[in-house]
């Protein structure tokens, strides 16, 4: 009864069914690889509706053709799912494997099953049918459909066009890279839809017969070429792009042949050309500085590393991690690159490191230093003394300018070692109950005969309400005046120094150094705190030191929990302002 | 000389002993002079000195552990002991146990009077 058409397409159709069969067991082999479930799904029904469709045609019997026909939906309901799934695997998104979303999207296909089998009770899917009459082909043929049939074809082709759109957008993204891919996945994508058009107009080769199973069968070897050949899946659902693009640090996933698939926006200002489209390249035309890295980066597929980069001409500090990607051998694996910058912490470690070395230099200088300078200072005052027999007057004017010179530098050997003590953290106060009134008077009288010698006028104002005594460290406010006055007397030409001290509640004291001197211009009243911060860079080499002074005064008067403010107009003078507490309660640690 | 109150001076720099010593000898004491730790121990196992002259940075015994033996001993519960250092930072022990500090760089003056000083205190 068969004649030669009907033997080539049942040929045709066995031969879909058969290969569905190998492409399930091939994919079988990578069971893990991500969309592998769903496109065994796809291909099943596609052999399936092969298979029946065969059987259908080759089927004597019109009875038997109606029940082949009818069969043939246990595969037409499942592909649409199977594509879906697939499409959705394919682009990394994850949100439809959870198996309740799958077992909803199946209760259409399932009752279309049902509906098809029991389609003579009731024609909702056939609504009039009949037998071929006339053509080469004896198969069924509907005349009119049925309302579960419209529904269902409406379903599936919703589901179908949601995955095509969506394996379309993902692919092309990478185009430049898979090339031949690309092709055959197009190809793919296109088959069905056209099959399944000249089918439903009317427009087929062999009249009466349906070409989707084939072209469905056509698209799966497709599909599964581009698994095989290209490694489709170990390189496709990599990582989330979304993910990569949502992370801070710059990320770029490359694969096994080192062409980037994936760029962020934050590796892309590391390219050469920023603005260029880098997918698909290869990564050291995109990112030149890569040959710069060491080798073992090249050649690792995990790492974890530090290294340094010059970009721009300036030096930045990198860690790469380097993540594997995929589950395919070692030679087809992508990798997930994650650069961070570091370069703000190192630059921070580094600056550390170095005030360390500048402190313990200055301790240790400071303190070397001590034993020559009591040796000179010794020797002068001991000729001074006339231990080594009477001096003429010149000689004495001479052994009184090294004292004096020995002395200076001593200050500066005992700022440095303040400066480094402060600046390591073990300065520690040593709080005592002490007489305020007797302190400025020692001060005063060591001031007397400077401002004197100058011809300056020293004056001390104690208001009324200043404690008597207060609860303090005598030797760190004795310096911190000491500085403030001495500062005042140096850069004071004529006139005088008022030092004012009140007490506006009983818990604070404030002390008020004014003096009618060069005063100090704005824009370098913020800096004269800095330590090295020379206030009067035309002050005379003897009375110049390290700038050191005021910088000590301010860290001093913070430890002792008080403030200090200057006021300073230039060629009218300046008035230092510190507030003090008037009781200190506990030994305070720096 | 034997009226003279004795001053033990330990110190290791050649040139600071030289200027401490005479600036002691002025302030109207004998001197001793020795440079190490181990010397100096040796030394106050001997003499009964009225002042010590001690520096904290010294070869052998540290000065420390020296004022630590003097203050251990009751025969030199009268000595007096002046410590000359080089260090700003002082520990509560040195705060308590030693009579005067004096921190390096110092003169001769500052020494001699302090020693003038001290020996007032003794003859009193």
């Amino acid at each position: 009864m068969l004649n030669w058409q009907t033997g080539l397409i049942v040929s045709f159709l066995l031969i879909s069914a058969t290969v569905s069969v190998l492409l399930i067991l091939l994919v079988a082999r990578g069971k893990n690889v991500p969309g592998a479930a769903p496109f065994r799904l796809l291909v099943a029904g596609i052999g399936i509706w092969a298979l029946f469709y065969a059987f259908e045609v080759a089927s004597p019997e019109p009875a038997s053709k109606v029940l082949w026909a009818e069969l043939q939906y246990i595969g037409i309901s499942v592909i649409p799912v199977g594509w879906f799934l697939f499409a959705q695997s394919y682009s990394g998104n994850t949100a439809w494997t959870d198996w309740r979303r799958f077992l909803a999207l199946l209760i259409v296909p399932a009752i279309t099953v049902l509906v098809a089998l029991t389609n003579s009770a009731h024609g909702l899917l056939w609504a009039e049918y009949h037998l071929a009459a006339e053509g080469p082909l004896n198969v069924l043929l509907v005349v009119r459909y049925g309302v579960w049939w419209w529904f269902y074809f409406v379903y599936s082709y919703v589901l179908l066009l949601a995955g095509t759109i969506q394996i379309f957008q993902s692919m092309r993204k990478q185009a430049s890279a898979f090339r031949g891919q690309f092709g055959l996945i197009l190809a793919s994508l296109a088959l069905p839809w056209f099959a399944n058009f000249s089918y439903l107009s009317g427009f087929t080769p062999v009249p009466h017969f349906d070409l989707s199973p084939i072209a469905f069968t056509l698209s799966a070897i497709f599909l599964g070429v581009a698994i095989f050949r290209f490694q489709l899946f170990d390189l496709v659902p990599l990582v989330n792009p979304t993910a990569i693009r949502r992370l801070g640090a710059a990320a770029f996933v490359v694969d096994a042949k080192n062409r980037i698939i994936e760029v962020n926006d934050s590796a892309a200002v590391l390219m050469d050309d920023p603005k260029s489209n880098p997918e698909g390249k290869v990564i050291e035309t995109v990112f030149s500085w890569w040959n710069d890295l060491p080798l073992k980066i090249h050649a690792s597929s995990e790492t974890n590393q530090d290294v340094s980069l010059v970009l721009n001409g300036l030096r930045r500090y990198f860690n790469i991690q380097i993540t594997p990607v995929g589950d395919g051998g070692a030679d087809s694996l992508a990798r997930l690159m994650i650069l961070r910058d570091i370069t703000g912490d190192r630059l921070a470690d580094e600056a550390l490191a170095l005030a360390q070395i500048k402190t313990e230099f200055l301790a240790k200088v400071g303190h070397e230093l001590r034993s020559p300078l009591t040796s000179i200072l010794g020797i002068a005052e001991m000729l001074d003394y006339g231990v080594y027999g009477p001096l003429s007057e010149d000689q004495t004017k001479a052994v009184q300018l090294i004292s004096d010179s020995t002395q200076h530098m001593t200050r500066i050997v005992n700022d440095l070692l303040q400066q480094s003590r402060l600046e390591r953290g073990t300065f520690t106060l040593d709080i005592t109950e002490f007489s305020l009134r007797d302190l400025l008077n020692r001060i005063i009288g060591y001031f007397k005969p400077m401002a004197k010698t100058k011809g300056l006028g020293l004056t001390l104002d104690v208001e009324a309400g200043v404690p008597e005594t207060i609860r303090s460290d005598s030797l760190r406010l004795y310096q911190i005046l000491v500085n403030l006055i001495d500062n005042a007397i140096k850069y004071t030409i004529e006139g005088e120094i008022r030092i004012r001290v009140s007490s506006s509640n009983e818990k604070h004291l404030t002390f008020q150094i004014a003096d009618t001197g060069v005063g100090i211009p704005k824009d370098v009243q913020r800096l004269i705190f800095n330590p090295f911060q020379q206030v009067n860079p035309s002050a005379s080499q003897r009375e110049s030191g390290f700038g050191l002074g005021l910088s000590i005064v301010k860290q001093l008067v913070g430890l002792m929990e008080g403030t200090i403010e200057i006021e300073s107009e230039v060629g009218k003078g300046s008035q230092f302002t510190v507030t003090l507490p008037t009781a200190l309660e506990v030994e305070r640690q720096r | 000389m034997s009226e003279l109150p004795l001053a033990l001076i330990i110190e290791d720099d050649e040139v600071i002993t030289e200027i401490f010593s005479i600036a002691v000898k002025e302030a109207g004491f004998e001197v001793i002079v020795v440079r190490d730790g181990i010397q100096a121990l040796k030394t106050l196992g001997a003499e009964t000195p009225d002042l010590v002259l001690l520096d904290l940075h010294l070869p052998g015994v540290p000065g420390i552990n020296v004022l630590r033996e003097i203050r251990k001993d009751p025969r030199l519960a009268h000595t007096r002991v002046l410590i000359v250092s080089a260090d700003t930072t002082q520990s509560e022990f040195m705060r308590i146990h030693a009579d005067r500090i004096l921190i390096k760089p110092i003169g001769f003056y500052a020494v001699y009077e302090t020693a003038l000083q001290m020996r007032e205190e003794i003859s009193r």
